[in-house]
């Protein structure tokens, strides 16, 4: 029933500024390309054209590609009234196992659907389909990180109706992803207390990013050397106006108040969206 | 970082430019490496090397200008520039904040034939 598009990699964009013309889709439906990248091949030079040495200058920004994805997704998802989150992490942090304790206790009322990203294979979101949510999982072979392209195609395919929560399950990465920005409106990074309380220093630029960190598995804490307070003041002189919860969808430690930032980011974003009911909390 | 998409990002526009401007072949390429960008101009080379061949901008030489951020320090309400995410202020030490430029990978220009 779901397809299971391909994200290609960062391909260039055509002078025109025309989306996709490279991979094939028209940008309403979602890529199946297999990655692939286009350079140009030595053309033998144009009649009548001399060969004189000229400068010419260009001034084009080579950055910018993924931030004007970043930009339409943004602009997409707030038309129809959809709160995205990010969710990043190193790999086995507990991204999806939140995921399914997320979908199985919030409130029935609110709609919700869930993009996932692996370099192989389609099991997260065969989880997440199991746990009640829609799905679409893009698989990025060889490639590191989601991107805003492939997260603008499986929007589309997608389709979360007006007021959901949509949540986008980046790859288990804590270098690359970090650097991506995906449109969407918060970012939340997961660190697990088996995974050392130092990630904070070690990867700055992820937990400077992020306006949530969740310290998961801790009911792990009797049997991992995780000194909670010492991750949490690196977090802190790293981005002072970051939150940050510990957390266990196992235990259920912290469920409740990860549950009421996500109604309160709802509100935040969502008051006033002529389309969005907001009042089951 | 993803030196090599960049550079395949690069040689598309090269591509482009050449269709614009009716060019054989590239002998020098002008980029504008921002410090804070995440950029490392030697992995450039070494990409650009690479997906070069066979092209018309093989054996093209890479002038790599690094430029700082425009940082400011909350300390001193003052501005200063930034080479690094982690640079400091020269005169109380607080860690400057990112206000402008630095992060990006400019195309600049071209020396053609």
């Amino acid at each position: 029933m779901w397809r299971e598009p391909k994200v290609a990699p960062a391909l260039p964009e055509t002078a025109g500024g025309v989306m996709c013309t490279d991979c094939g889709c028209s940008g309403t439906e979602a890529s199946a390309a297999l990655p692939h990248h286009h350079h140009p091949h030595a053309e033998a030079p144009l009649h009548g054209v001399e060969e004189t040495a000229r400068r010419i200058t260009v001034e084009e920004d080579l950055l910018s590609h993924n931030q004007r994805h970043a930009a339409a997704n943004r602009r997409w998802l707030a038309q129809r009234g959809v709160l995205a989150l990010n969710l990043l992490s190193g790999p086995g942090a507990g991204k999806t196992t939140l995921l399914e304790a997320t979908l199985t206790h919030l409130d029935r009322s609110i709609p919700r659907a869930v993009i996932e990203g692996d370099p192989q294979t389609s099991l997260d979101a065969q989880r997440i389909r199991r746990a009640g949510a829609a799905a679409v999982q893009l698989n990025t072979g060889k490639g590191c990180h989601l991107d805003a392209h492939g997260v603008g195609h499986a929007l589309e395919q997608l389709d979360p109706p007006s007021g959901a929560l949509l949540f986008i399950e980046n790859l288990g990465n804590l270098v690359c992803p970090a650097a991506f920005d995906l449109g969407e409106a918060r970012r939340v990074v997961l660190l697990s207390v088996a995974e050392g309380d130092d990630k904070p220093l070690k990867y700055p630029d992820m937990f400077l990013s992020a306006d949530l960190v969740l310290i998961t598995k801790v009911d792990l804490l009797p049997h991992v050397d995780f000194d909670v307070e010492a991750c949490r003041a690196a977090l802190l002189r790293l981005n002072p106006k970051g939150a940050i919860l510990p957390l266990s969808a196992r235990s259920g430690t912290g469920m409740a108040e990860w549950l009421r930032w996500l109604r309160a980011c709802r509100i935040l974003t969502l008051t006033g969206h002529p389309d969005v009911d907001l009042s089951g909390g | 970082m993803h030196e090599l998409s960049l550079c395949s990002e690069l040689l598309a526009s090269l591509g482009e430019q050449a269709q614009r401007h009716g060019f054989a072949r590239v002998r020098e390429v002008w980029l504008e490496v921002g410090m804070l960008s995440g950029v490392a101009p030697e992995a450039l080379e070494f990409c650009f090397a690479a997906l070069a061949r066979g092209t018309m901008a093989e054996g093209a030489r890479l002038v790599i200008q690094q430029v700082p951020a425009q940082g400011w320090c909350p300390g001193c309400d003052a501005s200063a520039p930034m080479d690094s995410a982690e640079t400091s202020c020269a005169h109380c030490g607080m860690p400057l904040e990112r206000l402008a430029g630095g992060d990006g990978l400019r195309l600049k220009a071209l020396d053609v034939a």
